[in-house]
């Protein structure tokens, strides 16, 4: 156990370590080599002068911030605690409503002070002038020697940083152990393997990988095996108008999704199925594997009949795929970013800025482990061996992040607009429901990019 | 009645509501023709594309699906709503034991928030565990098993179906208010001319609830290009926006992928169609009225 409880430790070191291959030399330049990282982990300490009462409003993506995102609802409480001056307004709306709010207030110029974004709007905020530039904040506070380059900059407009992730966002396959057992298959680690375990679990009446189509978005795992074909070499060309999103190494990528749905591999009834329900049929034994993220773990644990059953996987690898096969979908989730309106107050900026370095510190870290959420910074702290075995599906994230496979770049969805990010959904689910050919779903984000190159 | 009728006073007392008609209604209007215009996508300021955002809506199979399905929708309910709700108000204007009750709940599905009524007929019409699938299923009939939703083909005319359902209690309600304004002496009058029940309904009931009849085909028109919750529940405009209707497609091209302009041009589109269809439908009715010297 204790070797466990070691890994657990290492893997939350390796974080740093697993993206290296994606991250720029400039970046490490400005704030020290890679290696340098263990040393410096933000702490927390009094910025302001004063004890002067000071709130700002913190706005997330979930109607009920203390049950859908309690590690941020249990800091908030902390940095509270520590600090009886400050009040914090942490507040949430259902997703899509928060992200449109976003945007009529960044119109009216009326942004919370701090508030969870998605990348692309962040990015149209920050051209905007409407939000506070991180860049001397992580400078100063040396966050680049305990954040992955690929996490600190994540939202990188014009050189300059203008939100920071709120969590490490992990992604793959949760897969049930028991019926793997069951039917004598082994978890796949090939697309072969993956096509066979389809054939004996169809045979069986077992869904292989549970989807919901009515959220558009529940792609995430299929997203990441999409980058087992290159993508990330070519999608700067395809963005820029120099090559097409339809291409024979994506095609490959469709091809299969159309194989795997021949053979029965998701949901009959996967059209009219939410990601809530794919993750109930895998909750209920009726999936072998469920395509979503770390972030299911406490649920999982709750919910699952044998929760020491549930394992986690970053997907398979292809024969025919392009370039490194070993990569993982570890990355950093869309931003928090801190209006600049709000940094026009400098006692509430720096009260701001100080619960910063609470949450991207060892203490703010600790809390979300024990939330079980991946953080995005390294972890230097321990976690008891207790943890470990409370926690079977979040130990099993974390036996993967340990494989110190390759971290993809980012979700492949956020490299353009959300326009882009949705026809990249259209394009997968188009093919799982049957709607689709490979070359239509490629041509749906094609027409994407041409409509957002204006053409 | 003659303080009324003094223009000044006149004005006071229409100006509060048409100054609100024109905040919320006709300036949004322009503001949504102004933004068909132009390129927004929520936070970048708007370019002027002219009516590139109009040309591409036609070249557009999603949006030419989700008109399809819309008219499927249109004409599922007049096809349906419209007979069902004057049947099933003739039923209503007897007197029988029990006919309040039975109005009451004929009425109920249309307080039923629609959203619910997605929610209630998902279950029903869903595939794989779905009331009639899993029905048809214990009777043996495999064969008979149908993509209710969720398919390429049937989900706008099981989306008619719902919203026939939805309101087929409120148009009924309609048309027994009208039944109740035809005066008894027409209906003994035929009687005593020796007209029977098929007569009667035709040569009377039917021209005397024209009017009725306007009301309720309008309010299906306008009512068929407004849903909205019922596909956004029952569907999401899955598989990949092939059940979408109008109102869903451009929810979703405006919020989901933040394509401001380009949902405006649907939006404004929508609105001319209904608009078109409304007043088409009562510029035939008051010729016909006309023509017939009868009702103005």
């Amino acid at each position: 156990m204790k070797k466990k409880v070691l890994s657990v430790i290492l893997c939350l070191v390796m974080t740093v370590t697993m993206l290296t291959g994606c991250g720029s030399s400039s970046d490490t330049s400005k704030n020290g080599t890679s290696e340098e990282t263990t040393g410096g982990t933000a702490t927390t300490e009094k910025t302001t002068d004063s004890d002067a009462p000071v709130e700002f409003d913190l706005s997330m993506h979930v109607a009920n911030v203390e049950e859908q995102e309690p590690a941020i609802y249990a800091i908030c409480q902390a940095y509270m605690e520590a600090h009886p001056n400050v009040t914090i307004n942490l507040t949430g709306e259902e997703t899509t409503e928060h992200y449109n709010k976003m945007k009529m207030n960044a119109q009216a110029d009326t942004l919370p002070d701090v508030f969870f974004n998605l990348l692309a709007s962040d990015k149209d905020m920050a051209s905007q002038g409407l939000l506070y530039c991180l860049d001397d904040f992580i400078a100063d506070n040396n966050l680049t020697s305990i954040m992955n380059d690929n996490m600190v900059n994540a939202v990188d407009v014009d050189g300059r940083i203008y939100g920071l992730p709120y969590q490490a966002l992990v992604t793959g396959f949760w897969y049930n152990k028991d019926l793997f057992d069951q039917y004598n298959l082994e978890v796949p680690s090939t697309y072969d393997d993956l096509v066979n375990c389809t054939k004996v679990f169809s045979e069986n009446g077992i869904i292989t990988i549970a989807q919901g189509a009515q959220d558009a978005y529940s792609v995430w795992a299929l997203m990441a095996e999409l980058c087992h074909f290159g993508y990330f070499d070519k999608i700067d060309g395809i963005l820029a108008g120099n090559e097409s999103f339809n291409n024979d190494d994506f095609r490959k990528f469709y091809d299969s999704l159309g194989e795997l749905r021949d053979l029965g591999a998701f949901p009959g009834n996967v059209a009219t199925s939410t990601y809530y329900d794919a993750k109930e049929m895998f909750c209920s034994g009726k999936a072998a594997m469920f395509d979503s993220g770390s972030w299911e773990s406490k649920y999982l644990e709750e919910n699952f009949s044998n929760p020491n059953a549930i394992g986690f996987t970053w997907g398979v690898s292809f024969d025919n795929g392009v370039g490194n096969q070993q990569i993982c979908s570890n990355y950093a989730h869309a931003p928090l970013a801190i209006s600049a309106k709000a940094a026009e107050d400098p006692a509430k900026l720096a009260v701001i800025l100080d619960f910063f370095k609470f949450y991207y510190s060892d203490d703010g870290a600790k809390i979300m482990i024990d939330n079980l959420v991946t953080p995005p910074t390294n972890y230097s702290g321990t976690i008891d061996d207790s943890f470990v075995s409370e926690h079977p599906a979040f130990a099993s994230v974390i036996d993967q992040i340990n494989l110190g496979y390759k971290g993809i770049k980012t979700q492949a969805d956020n490299v353009s607009t959300e326009a882009f990010g949705n026809a990249l959904y259209d394009s997968i689910y188009g093919v799982i429901n049957g709607v689709c050919t490979s070359d239509e779903a490629m041509n749906t984000v094609q027409a994407a990019v041409d409509d957002d190159l204006g053409k | 009645m003659h303080w009324f009728n003094r223009k000044r006073n006149f004005i006071a007392m229409l100006g509060p509501t048409i100054l609100i008609y024109c905040l919320y209604i006709v300036i949004p209007l322009f503001v949504a023709v102004y933004y068909s215009l132009t390129n927004f996508k929520g936070i970048v300021t708007p370019e002027f594309i002219g009516i590139k955002n109009y040309i591409k809506m036609f070249g557009d199979r999603y949006f030419l699906v989700s008109v399809k399905n819309t008219a499927i929708v249109l004409l599922m309910s007049i096809l349906v709503l419209l007979p069902a709700s004057l049947i099933l108000a003739l039923v209503l204007n007897r007197s029988f034991k029990g006919s309040n009750v039975y109005k009451a709940l004929n009425f109920l599905p249309n307080i039923i928030a629609p959203i619910v009524v997605g929610l209630i007929w998902g279950y029903i019409f869903d595939p794989e565990m779905g009331l009639i699938n899993s029905a048809l299923d214990l009777m043996g009939r495999v064969a008979w098993k149908q993509t209710w939703i969720g398919g390429l083909v049937l989900t706008p005319y099981c989306v008619g179906v719902i919203y026939s359902w939805q309101n087929v209690g409120y148009i009924a309600t309609i048309f027994l208010a009208g039944l109740k304004t035809i005066p008894n002496e027409l209906f003994e009058s035929c009687q005593i001319d020796g007209a029977n029940g098929w007569q009667t309904f035709r040569y009377i009931t039917v021209p005397m609830l024209k009017e009725t009849f306007a009301i309720n085909i309008i309010l299906i028109i306008t009512g068929c290009f407004k849903i909205f919750e019922l596909v956004y529940q029952l569907t999401n405009g899955s598989p990949n926006h092939m059940s979408e209707v109008m109102t869903t497609y451009m929810y979703n091209t405006t919020f989901i992928s933040s394509r401001y302009g380009y949902g405006m041009s649907i939006a404004v589109f929508s609105c001319i169609v209904t608009m078109s269809f409304t007043l088409i439908y009562l510029f035939i009715l008051r010729r016909k009225n006309d023509e017939a010297g009868g009702l103005k």
